[in-house]
């Protein structure tokens, strides 16, 4: 008997292995060293750094390139997490119930979600410029009144952020249907039956039985958002002047660009600490919430 | 009950009608850029200066011919596959493997270890980033297909295992136990026994991952530098063919027609993994 649990537990531990060994190659010790050059004067590949404590988080925290950075990638998070939210949201309240053609329509909304970001992110640049001036000249519109849509250092965030939201809104689409999916029909029947209007169903069924989803989402949303790389880098390099330079880019131009592998290693550890508060902050707000409904 | 159904029902198939009428706008709206691209993909570029919106004037597909000779499409596609099918079938061999183990062996170590791969996910790719280039180039994985394909293995474990360990702790022990008793290994008793059930899940993780590979572009472009994927041929065409969009809008559709034949086939298993997801919270 004792022989077999030892045969076991080996069998189990070779069985460990190999996923261990890589995460661990690809994972665990990059993640380590780069903790480790976020202090050091690390340029490049050199092999030789200097540690010199806090100075690139000091250095990093008070740039206003990269206060900027940080600003501009939350505002950007926040534009898509409503606006992808809302869209993905009414996408699968009008998928629902009563419309025909469900699976084609559904095929539809998801369908730039099959797509790389990089291509998508070529398509909107074509939009915003020479499909939005052939409109301009069709309808006779004058100059004046164009927006520059990639090229208004106001406007190009956003612009950008409905790109998002075309290319992610299908996904959410399909987890809030799956939610949908699991309101109880006899509830919304006895609603219906007490004279609630499709509105009144939505806003007072649907919509609370929803929230845990909803929050789901928004988390989703967030730590996505937060990470937002492929399409600042394929619609704008950043620009202009540098108003859609999201902090993953920049972290990528301060490594590769510049070199200064340790500083952008320090802007690194920076996002991952702001990943984790804002996640934890809203898993935590849930599972509050959760148990007050409870009660 | 069924008295009301049968009132209930012309009023239902109004509503039904403006509802989907309201949804097909939708549609329109989110097909408006793949139509764009389509009608833009047949033109040639004078077309194209003198009005993005209209309608080719002759169907012309000297551009597609252009993109696959050009782009390197073939090869970016043939790359793409290899390095997909690659990553998913490694991927899933050893994540099915630990995750086996993680909820069979009684010891604390497993907690610690699920846990301990689980909060990899509050990390971003771009903090590793660096230093992960540094380990490719150190292990000369970079610029090489199968480096990428070992890449993504490490990286993406993690889920796979919890799914896998989260379903074969549902699984009662019994029938291992029984095939045991037959004088079955644990090596023999996982591939005949274990893996089968574990199939659907499998299935899932597996075709998600697919998209997810398929349109990844940072790490591919970090450890190949070169054009051996469909995104990154697509981006060195971009800049090579730059504000040509009439080629660029054909590069796009060649692009997208793999994943959307992928999608037509795995349709119920990329819904459902998705929903999963959402139940699984």
């Amino acid at each position: 008997m004792k022989s077999r649990t030892r045969e076991e537990t080996l069998t189990y531990l070779v069985f460990l292995v190999p996923a261990i060994a890589a995460f661990t190659l690809f994972f665990v010790i990059p993640f380590i060293q780069s903790v480790y050059l976020s202090f050091t004067d690390a340029y490049g590949y050199n092999q030789t750094q200097n540690w010199i404590g806090f100075a690139n988080y000091r250095e990093a925290l008070t740039n206003p390139n990269v206060l900027r950075s940080l600003r501009i990638t939350l505002q950007y998070t926040a534009f898509v997490a409503v606006l992808a939210n809302v869209v993905a949201l009414a996408l699968a309240l009008l998928l629902d119930d009563s419309a025909r053609c469900k699976k084609t329509l559904r095929a539809i909304f998801f369908l730039p979600n099959l797509m790389s970001m990089i291509i998508v992110a070529f398509v909107f640049v074509f939009l915003y410029g020479g499909v939005y001036r052939s409109f301009l000249t069709q309808w006779n519109i004058p100059e004046r009144l164009a927006v520059s849509w990639l090229g208004n250092e106001k406007i190009a965030l956003y612009s950008m952020g409905i790109a998002a939201t075309w290319q992610c809104a299908g996904y959410y689409m399909l987890i809030y249907i799956a939610g949908l999916q699991s309101i109880s029909p006899d509830l919304v029947e006895a609603a219906q039956i007490d004279g609630a209007s499709s509105l009144g169903v939505i806003l007072k069924i649907k919509l609370p039985l929803l929230s845990p989803v909803i929050v789901m989402n928004i988390i989703l949303l967030i730590t996505s958002g937060l990470k937002t790389f492929d399409f600042p880098m394929a619609m704008t390099s950043g620009g202009p002047a540098g108003a859609t330079t999201t902090i993953a880019l920049l972290i990528y131009n301060t490594g590769f660009r510049s070199n200064r592998t340790g500083y952008a290693t320090a802007q690194s550890v920076i996002l991952f600490l702001i990943v984790c508060a804002v996640t934890t902050a809203l898993y935590v707000l849930q599972s509050r919430k959760e148990k007050a409904d409870a009660q | 009950m069924h008295s009301k159904r049968f009132i209930a029902k012309p009023g239902a198939n109004r509503k039904g009608l403006g509802v989907t009428a309201l949804a097909f706008v939708f549609a329109a709206v989110f097909l408006f850029p793949i139509f764009i691209a389509v009608v833009n993909s047949l033109k040639d570029k004078g077309e194209i200066l003198r009005s993005a919106l209209a309608l080719p004037a002759r169907l012309n597909l000297e551009n597609y011919e252009l993109v696959l000779t050009k782009s390197g499409f073939l090869k970016a596609f043939f790359g793409s596959c290899f390095v997909t099918g690659g990553g998913i079938v490694l991927n899933l061999a050893v994540s099915s493997m630990a995750g086996y183990a993680l909820a069979r062996w009684k010891s604390r170590w497993s907690a610690f270890l699920t846990v301990f791969l689980l909060s990899s996910m509050f990390v971003p790719f771009h903090t590793i980033m660096i230093t992960l280039l540094k380990t490719a180039k150190a292990l000369g994985l970079t610029g090489k297909l199968w480096g990428l394909i070992l890449i993504y293995c490490g990286l993406q474990c993690p889920i796979p295992i919890f799914l896998v360990k989260g379903f074969v702790s549902t699984v009662p022990h019994e029938m291992e136990e029984a095939a045991r008793i037959d004088g079955c290994g644990t090596a023999r008793m996982f591939r005949s026994i274990v893996l089968p059930l574990l199939r659907p899940i499998l299935a899932t993780v597996a075709v998600l991952n697919t998209l997810w590979i398929w349109n990844d572009f940072l790490l591919p472009y970090l450890i190949l530098g070169k054009p051996s994927t469909i995104p990154l041929s697509q981006m060195y065409f971009y800049g090579q063919f730059n504000q040509q969009w009439h080629l660029i809008m054909a590069g796009f559709v060649i692009s997208t027609i793999p994943v959307v034949v992928f999608f037509l086939v795995m349709q119920k298993y990329i819904v459902q993994g998705i929903s999963s997801g959402a139940v699984k919270g």
